[in-house]
């Protein structure tokens, strides 16, 4: 696996992109896969830096092809306890009234992987983005 | 990079919209006070960040009879709306 360190700080957005597409074609990833999982990283993060903004520790995102599959790691070493595969998301079929603006970033994460994985430990959160190359 | 030009009702974007183009593309969406096309030819990509934007401009401009009419989106960028339901509350052309 491919680890790189980012400032919580949205401005590191620019450089999480990079480093997936640095990645991705040395390993043959197809760009629609590339395009998802970028997609699927960038909510994360920003998840991450919109509910633990008292974090102080970088975050670690660690990108590996393994089994068919490409897999993006995002640690935050000192997090409260989140589980995003457990979040149900706000309903996505209502009238334009109805819709609240919010809630659609985690939603995106669901929908666009093919594996969510959650691990929480002594205060760190661990999630694992899982999509299929075929 | 997000680039946004705007003249005669039509916004224009370009490039990526992720959520550090947000504050920015808040500020021109905010200014949209009419119906408004908004032209996605050379959007490559947008985030929730950016639907957030959409939204929040598009409730605005109902309130008073207006919407915003997205043109020529790419097909990764409508996957992204139909995931959202975004393809029933905005007109796609």
């Amino acid at each position: 696996m491919e680890e790189r360190t980012l400032a919580r700080n949205l401005t590191e957005l620019e450089a999480l992109f990079d480093f997936i597409q640095s990645f991705a074609p040395r390993h043959r990833v197809p760009d629609r896969v590339i395009a998802s999982m970028s997609l699927a990283a960038e909510e994360l993060f920003t998840n991450i830096l919109s509910h633990n903004p008292s974090g102080r520790r970088p975050i670690v995102v660690g990108v590996l092809v393994e089994g068919g599959q490409f897999k993006i790691v995002i640690t935050d070493p000192d997090a409260p306890d989140f589980d995003p595969t457990a979040y149900r998301p706000p309903d996505m079929q209502g009238t334009l009234q109805d819709r609240i603006v919010g809630g659609l970033g985690l939603h995106l994460v669901q929908q666009i992987v093919d594996d969510l994985v959650y691990e929480y430990r002594d205060r760190q959160s661990r999630i694992t983005l899982i999509k299929n190359m075929e | 990079m997000l680039a946004i030009e705007q003249h005669e009702g039509v916004v224009v974007l370009k490039g990526r919209w992720d959520a550090a183009q947000s504050d920015h593309a808040r500020d021109v969406f905010d200014s949209v006070h009419g119906t408004a096309v908004v032209d996605c030819r050379e959007l490559d990509y947008i985030s929730s960040s950016g639907l957030g934007v959409l939204l929040r401009t598009q409730k605005r401009l109902g309130t008073a009879g207006h919407a915003l009419k997205l043109q020529h989106m790419n097909g990764h960028i409508r996957e992204i709306f139909r995931l959202c339901g975004f393809d029933q509350i905005f007109e796609i052309e």
